[in-house]
């Protein structure tokens, strides 16, 4: 196992080392960061050459991204090429923010879609099955975004208006009520409650629908009908034979997600102006500032790759048939 | 991932939306017989009793319809300015609202979803063709080509979707053939591994081995062989495709990375209207609802071939 | 014609046995399907004596696995339903009990044990707990007494290094080696019944054997009856006390064993019989087959069910519904017009009756 665990890493390295150079040669090619100053008339065009080689940007475009990554792997992320903040600290930053609302999220979707996919299996073709279900297609075909604005509109506008609210129950941008400081939890909520649930509820379609379906092939199977001829208890047997073998595939997946919310709220971000790790990409996409996207890119599939094998180790140990060399 | 992207390949993500699973006895165990029908006859049979697909099916060929005939139909030019008009609300002279330009929400919407449709429509084939080849060919030869392949897309599959299609918007412009392009580049990779997944397991089976002993040619194996029993599998997922496709065309365009204006495309459209949204709600309702019909239809559609095509799906209906 | 038929008993036969554990009478289970409802075991009825082995045979589809899913209560509500019937054990109607009076019955002192072993063990616990909680079920053991006694069970199977193999998964072990766990697992309360469906068919030959003796020495160790069911009639031969054949959902003969084989009397049992080779006959150039296919179970037509397929097929056969009547030896039912006629056996020409049913009417 542990053999199989380190060989998995090493293939990884490269794999990063390939994506930093693609999201590099992008990004020189098609964004030039000194461009905001170019065209500024005021700054003569010997101070844009000062400008650029203060930034390094002069030099050629491997040279550049060699130079980068002797720091990275050095530990050193320097500092933003717009700006004075450190790299490391705006990325630490966003990420803590990312988190918070995905780790939310995720939480609430896998009790939720767990359970509505327990009850749906075992009731299945009743009433709550069949709105779970109906649930579960719209909430997979809805445009997210779309979604996030129809919860704005009713949070900030018309619940306002209906109930002659003086401040929304749920915040429909931001994380903090702006000029505020310290750390208010109930002003937290307020803002983290919509682009959580907008979250959530993606993901609720898919972990029902997965535990239904592993439910439902797991209470159809010939050893849960062991179980009932050897007498057992039917909650035992839907827990301790039904659940336990039902949750496998969805314990997995789960995992895969938790890897994947570093990157991929970039949406819910936008919409609702989460500074987190999204907010952050599109920022420095828009301005070409390498030294935060390189590292950025690199983190997200970090967490990728190590989640999809902490996945894989879960399937080893939750299922017994499957065991790495 | 979440943010519509939803990075779950399309069979993957879609696979637990299955409908209904065995009861005890099987049809065979139990005696009855289907008299000596063709696979496809019994398909077509069993999709036609998934009335929903069907519904859906009609649906979409309306939609595709209307909005191929969007020159024909749309009462205004998508760009078409009425100045003394903007910001109407539904009415007789502008049926779905105009814009702050005055454009018709109504014509922009048909020619918008002929965008978007066309957009869904070619990354599907595309996707699916190039998934379909190069699965198929890792997965027969294995060996090196499977190896690149496997590394190739692990890569990408380890970067976030959107974060993938932002960086390549960036290399290509923002008309509609470049997002199909790019959308194609990326999608058919889900669906090479599920393919490649396919042909090895079908590979190992005994009447591959049979065919083979009797001499049969590598071609004859893939083409008679092996495509036969994974099309419905293929077919599913293309259609899966198509839906992943119309959201996350709509989720580019809407961040600003997709589709650019002038072009309508839903995706932009709920851009524009997003400033305004709360003073003119029918430029954001209209085009998300357009979305959501479409892409559901689809889902319905390729849950009902699922039903009538994949294999490994057991269905009795109680 | 009526000269010639043996007047027709009531659907309950019960066989004057001494200690009866089981006595399923006019059983019918059916299952809502797509295509309509089908009548899986349609009018069953017969009893299971202590100690005794009771076979079962049929074809596929023939209803035998279901009468067993019937009498364990293992029928999945709401596809399937048992519409009529009795199913006592020691004079208590299973049917008509507490769900969790039936419950407690069921693994205790009936047991059951499937076809397929690697499919019926559960593949992510340990095969020690896994007979360990069917003893806990019934049982207020500490776990380790449980524990300890799953692995004499396991001993008493004939599965060497006990102690060690109870730790092990279900795929940790061959299909013989699996099937053993679940008798070990089946036979753990000392039930009074067990019921085997068809426990060696996934098994390799020379594995069927081992697993039959172990089977037959657990029965005699312990003084249970057996239900078997099974399609394979060279089990039977060497196991069963009584034998009972199912075709399409009833019953078409029952007799202990020595009589089945000796004399038959219903067409379908020669067919079952003339399919297998035997060592005590001459070599045959070809095995005889029976033609055709069993009935579709939705709508069962009203008259014998095997007529389709049967050489002796006459009018009446077609039009009314032979129900099981006695034949000369005690304990030999069957379910044909003809069985009175003298030297009414495999091998006697179809013209032959076509002739002597013409001289009656």
């Amino acid at each position: 196992m542990l053999r199989f665990i380190l060989r998995r890493l090493l293939i990884s390295v490269p794999l990063l080392f390939v994506a930093s150079v693609l999201v590099f040669t992008v990004l020189h090619l098609t964004i030039d960061p000194a461009a905001g100053v170019r065209v500024n008339p005021r700054i003569s065009a010997a101070d844009v050459q000062r400008y650029r080689h203060d930034l390094g940007l002069d030099r050629s475009g491997p040279a550049q991204y060699f130079a980068w990554l002797g720091n990275f792997v050095q530990g050193k992320w320097g500092h933003s090429l717009f700006s004075s903040t450190s790299v490391s600290g705006e990325i630490r930053e966003a990420l803590v923010n990312s988190m918070v609302l995905g780790v939310t999220g995720f939480t609430i979707a896998l009790l939720l879609g767990v359970t509505i996919g327990v009850i749906a299996a075992v009731r299945q073709y009743s009433v709550f099955d069949y709105l779970a279900t109906s649930g579960a297609f719209v909430a997979l075909s809805i445009p997210v975004f779309w979604f996030a604005l129809i919860l704005q509109l009713l949070f900030g506008l018309y619940l306002v208006r209906w109930l002659h609210l003086e401040q929304p129950i749920f915040y429909t941008a931001g994380m903090v009520q702006p000029g505020s400081v310290g750390f208010d939890l109930l002003d937290r909520v307020r803002h983290l409650a919509l682009p959580a649930v907008v979250l959530a509820v993606q993901l609720i379609a898919v972990y029902s629908r997965y535990m239904r379906a592993s439910m439902l092939e797991v209470l159809n199977s010939d050893y849960l009908r062991t179980a009932r001829a050897k007498g057992v208890r039917e909650r035992r047997v839907i827990v301790h034979h039904g659940m336990r073998n039902a949750l496998i595939p969805i314990t997995t997946q789960a995992a895969i997600d938790l890897g994947g919310l570093a990157g991929g709220l970039i949406a819910t971000e936008a919409i609702f102006q989460w500074p987190g790790m999204g907010a952050l990409f599109v920022r420095v996409m828009d301005n070409g500032d390498y030294a935060i996207a390189l590292p950025w890119v690199m983190l997200t599939m970090a967490f990728v790759i190590v989640f999809n094998l902490v996945a894989d180790i879960l399937y080893a140990v939750l299922d017994p048939r499957i065991r790495y060399a | 991932m979440p943010d519509g992207t939803i990075d779950h390949p399309p069979g993957q993500v879609l696979s637990p939306v299955a409908t209904s699973t065995q009861a005890p006895p099987t049809f065979e165990s139990l005696g009855l017989e289907e008299h000596g029908l063709s696979q496809r006859t019994l398909a077509w049979r069993r999709f036609r009793r998934h009335r929903l697909a069907m519904a859906s099916l009609a649906v979409l060929l309306l939609l595709a319809l209307a909005t191929a005939l969007a020159g024909v139909i749309a009462p205004y030019g998508f760009s078409e300015q009425h100045l003394e008009d903007t910001l109407q609300g539904p009415g007789a002279k502008h049926l779905l609202g105009t814009d702050t330009l005055g454009r018709d929400e109504f014509s922009r919407l048909l020619y918008g979803g002929r965008v978007s449709l066309l957009v869904g429509l070619g990354v599907a084939v595309s996707a699916g063709v190039l998934g379909t080849l190069i699965g198929a060919a890792a997965g027969f030869y294995g060996g090196r080509l499977d190896n690149i392949v496997m590394r190739v897309t692990d890569l990408f599959l380890s970067i976030p979707l959107l974060v993938v299609l932002i960086i390549a918007s960036r290399v290509t412009g923002g008309g509609t053939l470049d997002i199909v392009i790019v959308l194609a580049l990326v999608l058919w990779m889900p669906l090479a591994r599920i393919v490649r997944g396919m042909f090895l397991s079908l590979k190992e089976k005994e009447f591959i081995e049979a065919a083979r002993m009797i001499g049969a040619s590598n071609w004859r194996i893939i083409f008679r062989h092996l495509v036969p029993n994974s099309l419905g599998v293929i077919v599913v997922n293309v259609t899966l495709t198509v839906a992943l496709a119309i959201l996350t065309e709509s989720l580019l365009s809407f961040l600003g990375f997709g589709i650019q204006p002038p072009t309508p495309s839903w995706g932009n459209m709920l851009e524009d209207g997003r400033g305004l949204m709360t003073i003119a709600g029918w430029l954001v309702w209209f085009p998300g609802a357009a979305i959501l019909l479409t892409v559901l239809c689809v889902n319905f559609l390729g849950d009902g071939l699922r039903d009538a095509l994949d294999p490994t799906q057991r269905r009795v209906r109680a | 014609m009526t000269a010639e038929r043996a007047p027709a008993l009531p659907p309950f036969a019960p066989e004057p046995a001494g200690d009866v554990v089981l006595e399923v009478e006019d059983l019918k289970t059916v299952f809502r399907t797509e295509a309509g409802i089908v009548h899986a075991v349609d009018g069953v009825s017969f009893a299971v004596g202590a100690g005794e082995v009771l076979a079962i045979v049929g074809e596929s589809g023939c209803g035998k696995t279901v009468t067993a899913l019937s009498i364990m209560g293992l029928i999945q509500a709401p596809a399937g339903r048992i519409t009529s019937g009795s199913i006592r054990y020691r004079g208590k109607d299973l049917l008509k009990i507490h769900p969790d009076e039936r419950r407690a019955i069921r693994g205790d002192r009936i047991a059951m044990i499937f076809q397929d072993p690697l499919t019926a063990l559960n593949p992510v616990h340990r095969v020690g707990a896994q007979i360990a909680e069917q003893i806990e079920a019934h049982r207020d053991v500490p776990g380790s007494e449980a524990w300890n006694r799953a692995v004499d069970l396991l001993k008493l199977v004939g599965i060497p290094n006990a102690a060690e193999r109870a730790r092990n998964y279900p795929h940790h072990f061959s299909g013989g080696m699996r099937q053993r766990v679940m008798i070990a697992m089946a036979i753990s309360l000392d039930p009074e019944l067990l019921i085997a469906d068809e426990p060696t068919t996934a098994l390799d030959v020379t594995v069927q054997a081992q697993i039959l003796r172990v089977l037959l020495d657990v029965q005699q160790r312990f003084g249970m009856a057996i239900v078997l069911i099974t399609h394979d009639l060279g089990v039977v031969a060497g196991v069963a006390d009584r034998v009972m054949v199912m075709y399409a959902g009833k019953q078409v003969e029952r007799a202990d064993v020595h009589t089945l084989y000796g004399n038959p009397k219903h067409p379908y049992t020669w067919g079952l019989l003339g399919s297998t080779t035997r060592v005590d006959q001459p070599r045959l150039d070809q095995l005889a087959q029976i033609p055709g296919a069993p009935p579709s179970l939705l709508a069962p037509p009203p008259a014998c069910r095997f007529a389709p397929r049967c050489a002796w097929a006459q009018a009446i056969c077609r039009e009314e519904y032979p129900e099981l009547r006695e034949v000369a030896e005690p304990d030999h039912i069957a379910a044909c017009h003809f069985v009175d006629l003298d030297d009414w056996g495999p091998g006697r020409p179809a013209a032959d009756l076509v002739r002597r049913t013409e001289e009656v009417t």
